[in-house]
């Protein structure tokens, strides 16, 4: 996508590949098998058969960055963890979309202590932030639902400046 | 057919007898009903005061009876509470000590709990170490505590209990006590360049080592 990306203006053919490929990409999420506290849990969740996230064709965990393009922080990113978030992030093949699940990811949560990063979009910059400690899986498909939507709005006509 | 109407006769019979017993209760209950009705006050029952508990002084603890007479020299004190004991010791005497209580064949803790710290700042002994063991043979804990100054160097007891590595290395990354004779004193859940120690009382909670997370985190200018 990089020769085409940023060169036109708006017309029928951004907007025709724009629907191609943004609906590609929003149906088949390739999330990280990531978690770090007890968020990690409703993520599972969320995955298994009750809540079943492949109906948005999301379900499968990757278990390497290099085959993910979806990082769901679920959990209380301390700041040794928050180096490795970041490592991970840059592994991460673009594009790449980051959800940060619950109180802990977004701000911090309720430990304000030497050891906690005060919200993981201090390292890596996050496009839907999930509410609830810990959010349901009902929230995180919510969550999941809207980042497809933001992927939907993706466009590789010249952006206004 | 005998043995199937044996069964209903008995469950006939323990209705009927049931039958009695409620005519018999209805009636005393009736009874009850026709005198007349207490108007005196209810005394109020004395209360009895919940005794608090507190740590007592104990001369004849059996554990702490049965130590090698060289080691209990170093024994300041043997208290009680709520059927805890706990033993204060001297740092000098406390590796000695350990190794009694392990290889004593009348006490055989084998088995170190947990270590611990306690930072008593502005105290001469600032910090206070408690050791919890274990013994399988007399299915007893018992608490081993001993006081040490900030430039004091603890003896390590990972020789006598393995577990003591972790355990140690934990306190001296918390605290920053020391152990001498420990085989691999290094930090164990902060990084291994980290400044300070988080959990002494004059380290700010919320502290963070900004000289850490700038050299290791790129941390983001967030759109305003």
């Amino acid at each position: 996508m990089g020769l085409i990306e940023n060169r036109m203006e708006k017309n029928v053919i951004t907007t025709t590949v724009d629907s191609v490929f943004n609906w590609a990409r929003k149906s088949s999420l390739w999330p990280m098998t990531f978690g770090l506290a007890c968020c990690a849990i409703e993520m599972m969740a969320t995955g298994a058969s009750r809540f079943d996230m492949d109906r948005f064709g999301a379900g499968i965990f990757r278990p390497s960055p290099r085959q993910s393009d979806l990082i769901i922080i679920a959990g209380t990113v301390t700041l040794k963890m928050a180096e490795v978030i970041q490592r991970l992030y840059d592994q991460m093949p673009d594009p790449k979309w980051v959800i940060s699940m619950g109180a802990c990811s977004s701000a911090g949560g309720p430990f304000d202590t030497y050891a906690t990063l005060q919200g993981v979009d201090k390292v890596i910059p996050v496009d839907v932030y999930i509410p609830g400690c810990p959010p349901r899986p009902e929230a995180l498909l919510y969550g999941l639902m809207r980042l497809q939507d933001k992927i939907d709005e993706m466009t590789i006509a010249k952006k206004a400046s | 057919m005998s043995d199937e109407e044996k069964p209903k006769q008995n469950s006939e019979a323990q209705k009927t007898a049931g039958k009695t017993d409620l005519k018999e209760e209805s009636a005393v209950a009736e009874e009850g009903a026709e005198k007349p009705p207490v108007k005196d006050k209810p005394v109020p029952k004395p209360k009895v005061k919940k005794k608090i508990p507190s740590y007592e002084d104990v001369d004849d603890d059996p554990v702490f009876q049965k130590l090698n007479e060289k080691v209990a020299v170093s024994v300041l004190s043997v208290q009680k509470f709520l059927d805890q004991s706990i033993c204060t010791v001297s740092l000098d005497g406390l590796y000695e000590l350990m190794v009694d209580l392990r290889d004593n064949a009348d006490l055989d803790f084998n088995y170190l709990v947990d270590v611990t710290a306690l930072d008593y700042l502005g105290d001469e002994q600032r910090f206070c170490l408690v050791y919890q063991l274990y013994s399988y043979k007399l299915g007893r804990l018992i608490r081993i505590k001993t006081r040490a100054a900030e430039d004091e160097v603890v003896p390590s007891v990972s020789s006598i209990w393995k577990t003591a590595d972790w355990l140690e290395r934990e306190v001296y990354d918390l605290f920053g006590i020391e152990f001498s004779g420990h085989p691999d004193l290094r930090r164990i859940l902060l990084p291994d360049d980290w400044h300070g120690y988080p959990l002494r009382k004059d380290y700010d909670i919320k502290l963070q080592d900004q000289a850490w997370i700038s050299s290791h985190l790129k941390i983001r200018k967030t759109p305003v």
